[in-house]
């Protein structure tokens, strides 16, 4: 053999071929179920608004790396997630402006000024939707009325069933069956409803390995026992915990937002520690706080923690335990 | 690429080489030549010795001439002193270690043969075999005040028949073709250790031919099937899933929690030392080129450059980008083909262009897959990001030095950043500043 030229590296000559990309096509996989659900009940200005938001996101992101004179990565999939999600965080009733901004704030706010991918202390699209909840709470919180595809029945109940429980009308509450909750045969945002199709999304992402347990099950565990606790005490000012976690946001937030990348703790137990504080905090400010949905409030907070949450690490193997 | 056909593991023997290059150094030092350029040596002659009878002896693999004695590029990467035997063409009978028919039976004399015989291990290990098998009675005790841990009884010995890394077959060729002499080796670790219990660990999919399991079972070895999911067969992590105990890191190994792991093809070279006096003047050597579809396995003289072999090899790997000696995972890209083959060196790895995308400066994205997969439980992105901007004291905070450069991280990361790359950088600079103090 003639002397080939050859390349030197360092170790290891071999990659999983895992890459950002793959990651967020699973994601948006996930949300598949999801984005369906809101179809079938909200119609076609569901898969529009999602749209809206995704595209705005993606050409913000595009904007700001010309801008700024990064690369330009949107390839990689990350804001085209990150406004597919804020979309399914708004009710089809909102303006397209309003969508827009959202996602503007989403990718610039919460993104790049923040840190870029995976850099970001806040979840952005909690950023985002936070943004437009506040300046414009009124037309957020305005829902449609679900008119299920092929002629289904509808729900007959006028509020979102977070809004209810806030109201502490457990009487109001117990009118809605588990089984339309389950569905998402409830009035509310397009991504939110449907717990079986949030779950459907969720099982994915833990059987392709994007997601772990620990968040997802110690956010909703831990709401559902703080939530029966209360239940216990006295049923008719408090709803039940089943009530709890099957309305409103705490499946989407407990699979898909909590769980963003950069924004959690990355060890085990503050994992676990994370996912009891979202799902404790959440139950504190539904019952008690001023705001109708605690998830996105109880993420943020969290989120905040998560720098502190990750020094709670196991031992690393072979380090001698030092005794003081 | 793991065919189920046994024949495909069967080595073959090369045509002695042109010539020969043998290390004398080692991490521990480098030991003295006992020849100089212009004499001529036998086969199995011992060619360098250590003064304090520590570090093993180099032997002659080939007949000939000592042609140069320089430093030459070594299995790790690194230029190592070494002496360069030009062949003469005999290929008269090798040396042997003691008389035919005259085994040696005390300890203390077999593992000075061991120490001889130039067997050498793949594993990184601190101490060189003959160390790290001697129960503390037998230790040399000008040991003692540097590694405390050799004082303390060696209660389990673990054989390791599982690869160190992905793509690697050796070990499974040495439990297919070496079987007599592996069981051979058995009983004569189990007495110069003197533990309490031996353990096999093999891929819990092998299958085992009916002799070599009876033979195992009547030599009073429990067979212990591991996970074969990298990095089981590296020692810190194999220690730890079959007896529990953790090594503690820096500075420890298997001794300090009272094992050692010996490979399976180390131990049948110890039969054919202390049993049949076969100086270990060869080596068994994995070549592959996965995109090529080519593996094979070939023994070649100890020290016979790459090069040389290569001409004996069919099909030979074509066009190659990158050349590594070792593994994917723990082997080192070589810049050129004139590299010894050694017994460290298990397997030569061949790239083509385009098989694989390198490693790429990219921001870390927290996305938690290297903290997952850390067999050390170690937080690999904060580790790698303190590295790379510097922060060095952070590092070893954080315990970088108790990475085992696995590489595990790299393979899993998502935006491809060079992790194994940055941890030995931010350990070469701990060193480095700490040597200066």
């Amino acid at each position: 053999m003639k002397r080939p030229e050859l390349h030197v590296s360092m170790s290891p000559f071999v990659h999983s071929g895992n890459s950002v990309q793959k990651i967020m096509l699973d994601h948006l996989l996930a949300l598949v179920p999801v984005m369906c659900a809101g179809w079938f009940y909200y119609g076609l200005p569901a898969p529009a608004i999602v749209l809206l938001c995704a595209v705005s996101a993606v050409l913000t992101e595009l904007a700001w790396q010309k801008v700024m004179g990064q690369p330009v990565r949107i390839q990689d999939g990350s804001a085209l997630v990150t406004g597919v999600l804020l979309g399914l965080l708004l009710s089809t009733l909102v303006p397209w402006w309003l969508a827009v901004a959202g996602a503007f704030c989403a990718v610039v706010v919460g993104k790049h000024l923040l840190g870029g991918l995976g850099n970001h202390p806040f979840n952005p699209v909690v950023v985002g939707w936070t943004f437009v909840q506040i300046s414009y709470s009124g037309r957020m919180t305005d829902y449609p009325i679900p008119r299920p595809l092929f002629g289904l029945e509808t729900g007959q109940y006028l509020a979102d069933p977070a809004l209810v429980a806030a109201a502490e009308d457990t009487e109001m509450a117990s009118w809605v069956p588990w089984r339309d909750l389950f569905f998402g045969n409830v009035p509310g945002e397009i991504g939110t409803g449907c717990v079986l199709a949030i779950l459907l999304g969720g099982v994915y992402l833990l059987a392709r390995g994007r997601i772990t347990w620990h968040i997802p099950v110690c956010f909703v565990a831990s709401a559902w026992l703080f939530a029966l606790i209360f239940w216990q005490i006295d049923p008719s000012m408090y709803a039940h915990p089943t009530y709890h976690v099957f309305s409103g946001w705490m499946m989407l937030g407990a699979f898909f937002l909590a769980t963003e990348k950069g924004t959690a703790p990355l060890g085990v137990p503050g994992m676990i520690l994370y996912g009891i504080g979202c799902g404790v905090l959440t139950m504190i400010i539904r019952m008690w706080g001023t705001h109708m949905e605690g998830v996105p409030y109880a993420i943020l907070l969290m989120n905040a923690l998560t720098p502190l949450l990750d020094r709670v690490r196991p031992r690393a193997v072979g380090r001698r335990v030092e005794i003081a | 690429m793991a065919k189920s056909d046994d024949s495909a593991l069967e080595p073959r023997r090369l045509p002695l080489p042109p010539k020969v290059v043998l290390p004398i150094e080692y991490p521990l030092g480098s030991v003295d030549p006992v020849v100089k350029p212009g004499d001529f040596v036998r086969e199995g002659q011992r060619i360098a010795r250590d003064e304090n009878g520590i570090l093993p002896d180099v032997r002659a693999s080939i007949a000939g001439r000592v042609t140069d004695i320089r430093p030459w590029p070594g299995p790790l990467g690194r230029d190592l002193l070494s002496v360069v035997i030009t062949s003469n063409g005999e290929t008269g009978e090798p040396e042997k270690l003691f008389e035919e028919g005259r085994s040696p039976e005390g300890l203390r004399e077999q593992l000075g043969l061991i120490s001889s015989s130039g067997i050498r291990e793949p594993d990184s290990f601190p101490w060189p075999l003959f160390v790290r098998v001697a129960q503390p009675a037998l230790t040399p005790p000008i040991l003692f005040p540097f590694v405390p841990d050799l004082r303390r009884p060696i209660e389990v010995l673990i054989l390791n028949g599982i690869d160190r890394q992905p793509g690697v077959l050796l070990r499974r060729c040495a439990l297919h073709t070496m079987e007599e002499s592996f069981l051979e080796g058995i009983p004569l670790l189990k007495a110069l250790t003197g533990a309490e219990r031996t353990l096999l660990a093999v891929p819990d999919r092998m299958v085992f031919s009916e002799s070599l399991e009876r033979g195992v079972r009547m030599a009073g070895v429990e067979i212990v099937r591991c996970p074969e999911r990298y990095p089981m067969g590296l020692e810190p992590v194999l220690v730890q899933t079959l007896t529990g105990r953790e090594i503690p890191q820096p500075g420890g190994d298997a001794r300090t929690v009272g094992t050692v792991v010996v490979d399976v093809l180390t131990v049948s070279r110890v039969a054919d030392v202390l049993r049949k006096g076969i100086p270990q003047l060869e080596t068994l050597i994995q070549v592959s080129s996965p995109s090529q579809w080519i593996q094979s396995f070939v023994i070649v003289r100890e020290g016979t450059l790459l090069q040389d072999a290569l001409e004996h090899i069919s099909p030979e790997p074509k066009s190659p980008a990158r050349v590594i000696a070792g593994g994917a995972f723990l082997g080192h890209a070589m810049y050129n083909l004139e590299f010894p083959l050694l017994q460290q060196t298990e397997a030569v790895l061949f790239q083509r262009e385009g098989d694989f995308e390198p490693y790429r400066d990219e921001p870390c994205i927290n996305c938690g897959q290297c903290v997952r997969f850390c067999p050390m439980r170690l937080f690999p992105n904060e580790l790698s990001r303190a590295c790379e901007y510097g922060r060095f004291q952070e590092a070893e905070a954080k315990d970088l030095f108790r990475c085992i450069e696995c590489g595990v991280c790299s393979y899993v990361c998502p935006v491809r950043r060079p992790m194994v790359h940055l941890m030995r950088f931010g350990k070469a600079e701990l060193s480095a500043s700490r040597e200066e103090q």
